[in-house]
């Protein structure tokens, strides 16, 4: 057994300037070098990527991108058209459109495994829109109903579509896992979170109480011209900011280490992943406020930054040489779905 | 061309989609390009024209494709420049290079990025705005009302001379308003109705097409005070006039474009953050628009010949059997009352008007009872 180690070779200085020249020519541009700026960024951090001295790559073309961008703003525009006209035409065209959500998930998800490869091999997605409809449909909304406890059934759900239908030139991806490995980061999360919140209260809930006898005799005006009082409520604000985002990024940590752990690929290749909670949490709010003060300069560093720690947890362990995959896919089809769920931001990033 | 190409360049040689690579050369004399592998052989021979050539990003290795998929990879990036006369992407890869310049971009990137915040946004809602047909307002007037009354809003109770009454009040008003707006493209269709709900208590709404409601409990609040209501329907009418509504329709659209344009692969959490601010900044923007339909109800109610302080009674009413936190602005998309009836009352003075300033007591006795 030999164990591949992922690498992430890109350069905060270097990133920076494609960037900035991306960002720039964007606004310069309103928008429309977008597309190519998008294909640029993709670029760097596939091609930066490194697995066994190899690169990973992406082929999109700005143009295939600006096309698919054109075809969703002008779907949206005919929409827009459609509601002057008529609201039951418009109705239709809405109804179409959510019908056909699984199916340009689907798409989507193709167009982005088919432009994309390692060792001049293309990764290809083949799931179709029942599947979708599983889970990116029916199992969220079923999940609403029971309080969002079933929140690992969702997650699972999605991995195994996603992972089950891709594959690396012809050799498939396997996904299983059983559901305890998904609660038992999502309980923890939970408890996290509870305890955040019950640590809150005591911070905050003094001040809070020590106010809420002036609301109780019904002089709101007072209260609420006290500045102590403003303060606990901002103070309560930015402590459900610290106790919600924590526990949603422990959770999505662990539940990528459950999805990659869990992966073979073509039966003989172990997909590993190491992501440590705390230092994942402290990766991202760091350079979230990096981004901040720095009015988003910092943006490509924080970017780099996480890249090259995703990587570093990030191990192919496989039993002989990587060498001698073939692939048979060719064709590219399917940019305009991608566009789509890139403009009207759904989540489908699984991510490597 | 200035000289004769002529030189070999060095690299990996893959089948297409093939992940096995084996060591070969790239000769280039003239317009003539050959590829040959370990021992001298010869692989593919053809002409420039053939190679198609990824554009340079960063200090990436270079790709170059020949036909049927064929791929040669390098990392002698300069040599690979050198095939090709100076084109859009060679130039664009020096200008991304590390240097002085970048600094420049940097300070020029977010002054650019807000120019087309504070200009291109306006100008794309004042775009939006024209084209939308006068059938899609009065479409929305409809609709919304329409689901609103389906949801939760009742026929009103008012007794029918009450509603004619106020009607009567309402068009006098509307009149004014249209006498001054008569230059604009579309005369909205100016609409009053009541209705009454559990849920929204004494208020006024107004929807882009003129469409405008009362809720029987605002009436109510001023069964004598006729200049009150005059006010109220003065603001609502502002609304309209000034287009708020789809004002913060397109508001909302152009934003949403804009933040996954410009910070669109931001990161997690920062995204979040960047649609919070936004969606602060459209609170902003609806306060804003509050304090405009107030002074806009002030004039009209001034060139009408009306009495102008019925802002400030009904804000003093309101906070007597309502009172709301005066506190956390931010986070609210109307003004605090304070401020609105602080507004009214400095233009009622500067018109030199005398009013009841009843706010200021209320606002004394309360710190009194502490």
């Amino acid at each position: 057994m030999t164990l591949h180690q992922f690498k992430f070779n890109g350069k905060a200085g270097e990133y920076f300037g494609i960037w900035i020249v991306n960002v720039l020519l964007t606004i310069v541009t309103l928008g429309i070098y977008g597309a190519w700026a998008k294909v640029r960024d993709k670029k760097y951090f596939y091609g930066q990527t490194e697995l066994d001295e190899h690169r990973f790559d992406y082929h999109a073309t700005g143009m295939q991108i600006f096309i698919g961008r054109l075809i969703v703003v002008g779907g949206l525009l005919v929409l827009g058209v459609l509601s002057a006209i008529s609201p039951i035409l418009y109705l239709i065209g809405i109804l179409a459109l959510l019908v056909c959500i699984p199916w340009i998930i689907c798409r989507a998800l193709r167009f982005n495994a088919r432009v994309s490869s390692y060792r001049n091999v293309r990764f290809d997605f083949t799931g179709g829109a029942g599947g979708a409809f599983l889970s990116f449909f029916v199992l969220p909304i079923a999940n609403v109903f029971t309080l969002y406890l079933c929140t690992p059934f969702v997650s699972r759900s999605v991995h195994r579509f996603v992972t089950n239908n891709s594959k690396y030139g012809d050799r498939s991806f396997e996904f299983d896992s059983d559901i305890g490995k998904y609660y038992t980061p999502f309980l923890i999360a939970i408890a996290i979170g509870i305890g955040g919140f019950i640590a809150l209260s005591i911070l905050f809930g003094g001040a809070m109480a020590g106010l809420s006898g002036a609301f109780a005799g019904g002089d709101v005006d007072a209260m609420a011209e006290n500045p102590a009082f403003i303060g606990a409520i901002l103070g309560l604000y930015l402590g459900l900011i610290l106790v919600v985002v924590p526990a949603t990024l422990i959770y999505q940590a662990w539940i990528r280490n459950v999805l990659f752990n869990q992966t073979v690929l073509d039966e003989r290749h172990h997909l590993k992943s190491n992501v440590h909670p705390g230092r994942f949490i402290w990766i991202v709010v760091s350079n979230t406020l990096a981004a901040l003060v720095s009015f988003g300069l910092l943006i490509p560093w924080g970017r780099v930054r996480l890249a090259k720690y995703m990587a570093s947890v990030t191990a192919l362990e496989s039993a002989d040489s990587l060498e001698g995959y073939t692939s048979s896919v060719v064709e590219t089809a399917g940019v305009v779905s991608s566009e789509y769920v890139d403009m009207e931001g759904f989540d489908i990033d699984v991510g490597i | 061309m200035t000289h004769i190409l002529n030189f070999t360049i060095a690299g990996v040689f893959s089948a297409p989609q093939s992940s096995l690579t084996t060591e070969a050369m790239l000769h280039i004399i003239g317009d003539d390009v050959k590829l040959t592998v370990e021992g001298g052989q010869t692989v593919w021979q053809g002409t420039l024209k053939d190679l198609r050539i990824d554009p340079p990003l960063g200090t990436l290795s270079r790709k170059i494709y020949l036909p049927n998929s064929y791929l040669f990879e390098t990392s002698q990036n300069d040599l690979v420049d050198q095939i090709k006369a100076n084109g859009f992407w060679k130039r664009l890869v020096k200008i991304e290079k590390t240097g002085w310049h970048l600094i420049l971009f940097a300070i020029i990137t977010p002054i650019l990025a807000f120019g087309l915040y504070s200009l291109v946004i306006p100008l794309f809602i004042s775009f939006a705005i024209f084209m939308t047909p006068e059938a899609a307002i009065r479409l929305i007037d409809k609709n919304t009302i329409k689901s609103m009354d389906l949801a939760f809003m009742d026929p009103s109770e008012l007794p029918p001379e009450r509603q004619e009454n106020i009607q009567a009040l309402f068009s006098v008003l509307v009149a004014q308003a249209e006498s001054e707006t008569m230059r604009k493209r579309r005369m909205p269709n100016y609409n009053l109705l009541f209705r009454t709900s559990e849920h929204m208590g004494p208020n006024a709404f107004a929807l882009p097409g003129g469409t405008i409601v009362l809720t029987d409990e605002l009436v109510n609040m001023f069964p004598e005070e006729d200049y009150v209501l005059n006010a109220v329907i003065g603001h609502e009418i502002g609304h309209v006039v000034e287009e708020h509504s789809l004002k913060q329709i397109y508001r909302a659209l152009g934003m949403a474009a804009l933040v996954s344009l410009v910070a669109g692969d931001a990161g997690p959490m920062l995204e979040d953050i960047v649609l919070e601010g936004s969606a602060l900044l459209s609170l902003s923007f609806s306060r804003k628009h509050e304090m405009q339909s107030d002074d806009y109800s002030y004039e009209l109610l001034k060139s009408s010949g009306l009495r102008t302080d019925g802002l400030v009674t009904f804000f003093n009413r309101i906070n007597e059997e309502f009172p709301i936190p005066e506190a956390g602005e931010w986070m609210m998309t109307h003004p605090l009352s304070r401020k609105r009836v602080e507004n009214i009352e400095s233009k009622l003075e500067a018109d030199g008007i005398s009013y009841e300033p009843v706010s200021a007591d209320l606002i004394e006795e309360d710190l009194n009872k502490e």
